[in-house]
């Protein structure tokens, strides 16, 4: 028996003939903020609605808490709350009117409305027609509906879409302070590495339908390489110099500072000296990491896979 | 069950839904109190070529009124009970709770049947106040009534699983609606063919004038298309609510 809460087998979805999903692996350990990323169309979607039971797979299993989807469903989903794609919600009723529908539903206490509301900071709107919500108010009202069970597993697809930067740091501040209250597993997918960099512990990257990368997000981070840039007053004749003494060809960026891959202190040592025994002068050596967002957008490139 | 009927009655608020189901049996009630307020002693001379009452001449009257308006109701109660989900697009969020698909389908049923009997519940109290406000003759044939008011529902058992059916599974209203209203109008020029569900509100009906149109007939045809009404029904609501279950969201 594994500690998996997720737990997908060569998951698939075929339309028509192209693949949304493809041999989808997934495994999300309990108490793990799990980030979901890749870019739209790539098959977050159409994977976590199969994580739910709300589209069929084409092959494949998903196996939740320890359970098979397809044998356990309603035992299942009593132990996971979701928000899928955009949210849905009835905007002729009041934010409270539409917890109160799923809190019937659940035949959860109604005491866990106000717990609710006031997690996702609404209990001052609870009155209000949700058609007039703000998108931000209407995607926590979506986490407020996803979070009534008491669910161990929550998953939000893209909860952060289409909000202002504003909007964005309150869904992260809010996700980041579940966990450690109730102990529940965190799957949120993104297309933007950024949204979930600072949250995230595990990282699941999907392109084109195919799983490309799963690890922890320290491992994605050391994926992310470094370069020198050196910054001298003359760089195309630094660079023939060099290129000449170390047989390697340098490039020049768009301000024209030279841009070294090797990057161990010997080597760096023995660059600055040549310079400046040609006569060169070296106003800067500095390192330049690659961003997350880099790596990200490499690996989908398909460089590190 | 009872937590998904409750919770879909929280949907129905500030739906106008029951102002809805009162515009039909209020058309029911216009046309026939003015006919009879405006023309009563023709329909006296009417009923007196009938050899029957004035009540059970009402009855009779009221129903090519009723016929109409049974087959359009339904299929407006079903696709405005039906489309405040697709339109908050919250099919989503109910399959993924841990409630069984078939009790959304049958909850959905028992509210379009609900709105069926309150309908019919109006057209007693319009039959009552017609009769009563124009003095008619002899005692109020409650049984005459109550049976006009209701039948046409109650033959209506396929209609109502077969639009609920078509309102469940197309995101877009306008074709259960299309098809109620070509059900309404073909329904008059087939109303023989009596194995079309969609005649049946026709022959709902308690009493007929004879052909000859000198005498009242009691509706023999009537066990005939109640058990009708129940085997198609429970065939369309059962067929419906098995293919919503399997189907896949968008
Ligand atoms: N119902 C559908 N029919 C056909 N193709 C679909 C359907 N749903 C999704 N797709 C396709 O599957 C791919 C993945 O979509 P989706 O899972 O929504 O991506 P994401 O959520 O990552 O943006 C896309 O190319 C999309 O066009
Ligand atoms: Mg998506």
């Amino acid at each position: 028996m594994c500690s998996n809460i997720i737990e997908t087998v060569n998951l698939c979805k075929k339309y028509k003939t192209t693949y949304a999903v493809k041999d989808l692996n997934l495994q999300v350990k309990k108490g793990e903020i799990y980030g979901f990323l890749g870019p739209n169309g790539s098959g977050k979607t159409t994977s976590i609605k199969m994580l739910l039971g709300l589209i069929k797979a084409t092959a494949g299993s998903v196996t939740l808490f320890g359970k098979q989807l397809e044998s356990d469903r309603n035992h299942i989903l009593k132990k996971v709350g979701a928000l899928v794609e955009s949210p849905s919600y009835y905007g002729h009723l009041t934010g409270y009117e539409n917890l109160k529908i799923i809190q019937r539903m659940l035949n959860v206490s109604e005491k866990r409305i106000e717990e609710v509301l006031n997690i996702v900071r609404l209990t001052k709107a609870k009155n209000k027609l949700v058609k007039q919500y703000s998108l931000g108010m209407k995607q926590r009202l979506g986490i407020a509906i996803a979070l009534l069970g008491k669910p161990e597993l929550l998953i939000l697809d893209e909860p952060t879409n289409g909000l202002d930067p504003a909007g964005i740091h309150e869904i992260r501040d809010l996700i980041k302070s579940l966990p450690e209250t109730d102990g529940i597993t965190i799957l949120i997918s993104s297309h933007l590495l950024s949204e979930i960099d600072q949250m995230a512990t595990q990282v699941g990257i999907i392109s084109e339908g195919n799983l490309i990368f799963q690890d922890s997000i320290e491992v994605l981070r050391n994926k992310s390489d470094s370069q020198i840039r050196v910054r001298v007053n003359d760089a195309n004749k630094a660079k023939i110099i060099l290129e000449n003494k170390f047989d390697d060809s340098i490039q020049l960026d768009a301000n024209s500072n030279l841009i070294l891959n090797k990057t161990d202190d010997n080597h760096i040592s023995l660059v600055n000296n040549m310079l400046v025994d040609s006569n060169l002068s070296v106003y800067r050596i500095e390192e330049i990491k690659s961003s997350l967002e880099d790596v990200f957008l490499n690996i989908i490139k398909g460089e590190y896979s | 069950m009872r937590e998904v009927i409750i919770g879909d009655r929280i949907k129905f608020k500030r739906s106008k839904l029951l102002l809805i189901a009162s515009v039909f049996p209020l058309f029911v009630f216009i046309m026939n109190f003015s006919d009879f307020y405006l023309r009563l002693d023709f329909n006296r001379e009417l009923a007196q070529e009938l050899h029957t009452t004035e009540w059970s001449f009402l009855v009779i009257s009221c129903h090519w009124a009723m016929f109409i308006m049974v087959p359009l109701s339904i299929t407006i109660f079903a696709s405005k009970i039906v489309n405040i989900e697709h339109e908050a697009n919250t099919w989503k969020i109910l399959f993924a709770l841990p409630i069984s698909k078939y009790s959304i389908y049958l909850s959905k049923f028992i509210y379009l049947f609900l709105l069926c009997m309150f309908s019919a519940t109006f057209i007693v109290g319009s039959l009552l106040f017609i009769g009563i406000f124009l003095d008619f003759n002899g005692p109020i044939p409650w049984d005459l009534i109550l049976k006009q008011a209701f039948y046409p529902y109650i033959v209506s058992f396929p209609l109502m699983a077969f639009q609920l059916w078509v309102s469940m599974v197309c995101q877009n209203q306008i074709i259960p609606i299309s098809l109620g209203i070509i059900f309404t109008l073909s329904g008059f020029f087939l109303q023989n063919v009596k194995w079309l569900f969609w005649v049946y509100p026709i022959w709902g009906t308690p009493i007929l004038p004879s052909d000859e149109f000198n005498k009242v007939i009691i509706n023999t045809d009537l066990s005939f298309f109640f058990i009708m009404s129940l085997t198609v029904g429970l065939l369309f609501l059962i067929g419906g609510m098995i293919h919503f279950s399997k189907r896949e969201l968008r």
